[in-house]
């Protein structure tokens, strides 16, 4: 590898993607330049000559780093890569897991007040729905991050985006409850006496209040643990890319 | 051969009028999954191989290489995988997907398609 340093520095100076995918790249062509290399050994030239031989091979341009920078920065994976890495200090880490914590107390108090299932909407089963896939996608993240030692870094981000759908979907259907429940609420309760009304409002604001508070606990829960989890990903990333340098040097 | 990074399909498939843009991405393209559709390959190894069955006529630069095949596998067409070789280096080798193969056989029978015509147009010119 450091026979090549000069090029492979050129080429990171280049490449403005984050990391672990930028060292990736670098060493996937230290791999790439070194196997050059030791062809050209093998067809009877000597050190320098290979070396030289190997460097004019590879020519990697300007343009092509470029696409390179851009194939890594598209789509999701690019957006995750540039917020994973973000959780670095132990303090930052104590807050992410007290927020999570925080989140999953006031979610479990809300479904265990004694109200909720009196004003249960409709609305709330998608919800429950959306959040069980969100725990069964969490719960085998953990699993591959933790427990299954032959896990590809790959296949742990693969599918953490269902996640942000999930939240995303939350918010989308708790949305919806709430402009159904306002104009059935107005549909409804539109020639009513003064004192009914007041019921119906009553009635109307707890079935509003619990839709809409666990739905928005449920997606910022699903978004932070997604948060989490990315994180994680990044961690193993950067183990394995170590380990990879370790091997490469 | 440039080093486009867009995946693109075979120029004019289907009588569709021709994107001569398009069409180094697309033989790249096709020329890479080619090569892989018999057996995994490292970077290095897969521009040998090409070097080699073309009798030079498709070199490519290995560092324009890179683009290429980080689209291939962005698009989920090959799968790069770092292999441990008896104790020594890692090396990124790459294999065709389920998805890859499928795409080289739309590909192989639109070239095929594009070539027909192609020569049909050299020939009838050269009457």
């Amino acid at each position: 590898m450091k026979r090549f340093a000069r090029v492979l520095r050129d080429a990171q100076e280049q490449l403005e993607i984050p990391e672990p995918s930028r060292t990736r790249v670098l060493l996937e062509m230290a791999s790439d330049l070194e196997d050059s290399f030791q062809f050209h050994l093998s067809q009877g030239c000597d050190e320098a000559e290979a070396a030289r031989r190997a460097e004019e091979a590879f020519g990697t341009s300007e343009e092509a780093l470029k696409h390179l920078t851009r194939i890594h920065e598209a789509g999701l994976g690019g957006m995750q890569n540039r917020i994973s890495n973000q959780i670095g200090r132990p303090w930052e880490k104590v807050l992410l897991v007290a927020i999570v914590a925080f989140e999953i107390f006031a979610t479990a108090k809300i479904v265990s007040h004694e109200a909720f299932f009196l004003f249960l909407s409709p609305f709330l089963w998608p919800i429950a729905a959306l959040a069980l896939g969100a725990l069964v996608v969490t719960v085998w993240k953990l699993y591959q991050i933790f427990f299954r030692a032959d896990s590809d870094v790959r296949q742990i981000r693969s599918g953490l985006g269902a996640l942000l759908f999930f939240a995303g979907a939350s918010l989308a259907v708790t949305g919806c409850g709430f402009l159904f429940h306002i104009q059935r609420f107005f549909r409804l309760n539109y020639e009513a006496a003064p004192e009914s009304l007041f019921i119906n409002f009553a009635g109307w604001m707890a079935t509003i209040s619990f839709m809409m508070i666990l739905g928005l606990l449920l997606a910022m829960l699903t978004a932070l643990i997604w948060y989490v989890l990315i994180n994680l990903a990044a961690r193993s990333e950067r183990r394995e890319v170590e380990e990879l340098l370790g091997a490469q040097v | 051969m440039a080093d486009e990074s867009k995946t693109t399909s075979a120029p004019s498939a289907q009588g569709a009028p021709l994107d001569i843009q398009s069409l180094s991405r697309s033989c790249n393209e096709v020329l890479i999954l080619s090569t892989l559709s018999s057996g995994p390959h490292h970077g290095y190894q897969l521009a040998l191989e090409l070097e080699e069955k073309s009798g030079g006529a498709f070199r490519f630069k290995h560092g324009t290489l890179y683009p290429i095949l980080h689209k291939l596998e962005h698009d989920g067409l090959i799968q790069g995988d770092w292999l441990d070789e008896a104790g020594k280096r890692k090396r990124k080798s790459y294999r065709l997907t389920p998805a890859g193969r499928s795409r080289l056989g739309e590909q192989v029978v639109e070239w095929s398609e594009f070539f027909e015509r192609f020569f049909n147009v050299v020939v009838e010119a050269k009457r």
